[in-house]
């Protein structure tokens, strides 16, 4: 350990979501988790990663396999106070997602290298990984 | 007066689509509520939250999107403990026909 | 002996799909199913996979929002479905 200057905590609470939506309930568990923070005002951050990219995707339709539209829930977030979305960025690149094709729209991402995603961490409380 | 459709233990609606006006009047009745256009303005205010983020909001988030929709006045827990007494996210979302909100912690 | 595979893990399972490719032959189907239906995305199955008919499960690609214009992928519905499983001799699940 060497005597670096204190990190700033930045957020309560860091939450990580790595798994695609709708084939387990992870997703909607940590958006669920998001938004219960948020609501009690706690500083949240979320990050995506590996196949939790996959969340960010627009137009999804999960009626027909009745499911809960994480999308939607995703759109709630900033309503919620909940505004660092945080997306590493070699994950979207790896699975030929690009943002301006696949990715909604209406949210607010910040690309982040592996560099910045250990510095996120750095800067949170609490960290929970779904 | 109709017999109500399917409900959970609480009262919700098991079905979202057998909602409609006069069933709201039905779920307000038990409740001992009379709705006039304040709750309607509430009612509506929520079922477009639902519409748009899929989630029946909890008080916070009521009173904030209350303030944000309706005005100041209106955004505050003491005007919608007025319309809707006791708890009243989860009472109006059910009058709404909506889900328990999620978050009632 | 056609056989109907279904793929159920998403790209990110490479060794998964190592498997898959090193089983299937020309003539079989491939049918991706929930997170399977992200290969919709990538041009990689195409390439890897010659002579065999690929399918998606159509609920699943709609729930994810999974854009299928230009893909080779055909939708399939349940009953579809029910009928590759009919019309194969058997049935082989990568999970």
């Amino acid at each position: 350990m060497t005597a670096d200057a204190p990190t700033t905590i930045d957020y309560d609470l860091l939450i990580v979501l790595q798994h695609a939506p709708y084939s387990s309930a992870q997703a909607n568990e940590a958006l669920d988790l998001a938004l219960a923070g948020g609501t009690f005002d706690q500083r949240v951050a979320l990050l995506f990663i590996e196949d939790g990219v996959y969340q960010l995707m627009s137009e999804q339709a999960p009626d027909a396999a009745q499911q809960k539209n994480l999308e939607k829930m995703l759109n709630a977030l900033s309503f919620y106070g909940v505004n660092t979305l945080a997306v590493e960025s070699h994950s979207l690149f790896e699975r030929d997602l690009h943002p301006e094709k696949h990715i909604n729209p209406k949210l607010n991402l910040e690309l982040l290298n592996a560099k910045s995603i250990q510095a996120l961490y750095d800067r949170s409380k609490t960290v929970i990984r779904f | 007066m109709s017999e109500l459709p399917a409900c959970d233990a609480q009262g919700h609606l098991l079905n979202l689509e057998d909602w409609n006006p006069a069933i709201a009047e039905a779920i307000a009745a038990a409740e001992n509520i009379e709705l006039s256009s304040a709750h309607w303005e509430v009612i509506t205010l929520l079922r477009e939250f639902y519409q748009e983020f899929g989630l029946s909001p909890a008080m916070r988030i009521l009173v904030k999107r209350c303030k944000e929709k309706l005005g100041e006045d209106k955004g505050n827990s003491m005007y919608l403990l007025s319309l809707f007494p006791g708890s009243p996210a989860r009472i109006a979302s059910k009058i709404a026909g909506l889900p328990k909100p999620t978050n009632c912690l | 002996m056609p056989t109907l595979h279904t793929l159920n893990r998403s790209p990110a399972n490479i060794q998964l799909f190592e498997q898959l490719i090193n089983t299937i032959r020309p003539g079989d189907t491939l049918l991706l199913l929930e997170d399977g239906v992200y290969y919709c995305l990538q041009n990689k199955l195409n390439r890897k996979i010659q002579d065999i008919q690929v399918y998606a499960l159509k609920d699943d690609v709609h729930a994810r929002g999974i854009p299928i214009e230009q893909s080779d992928v055909l939708l399939a519905s349940y009953e579809d479905f029910v009928n590759l499983t009919c019309e194969n001799d058997k049935l082989v699940n990568w999970y």
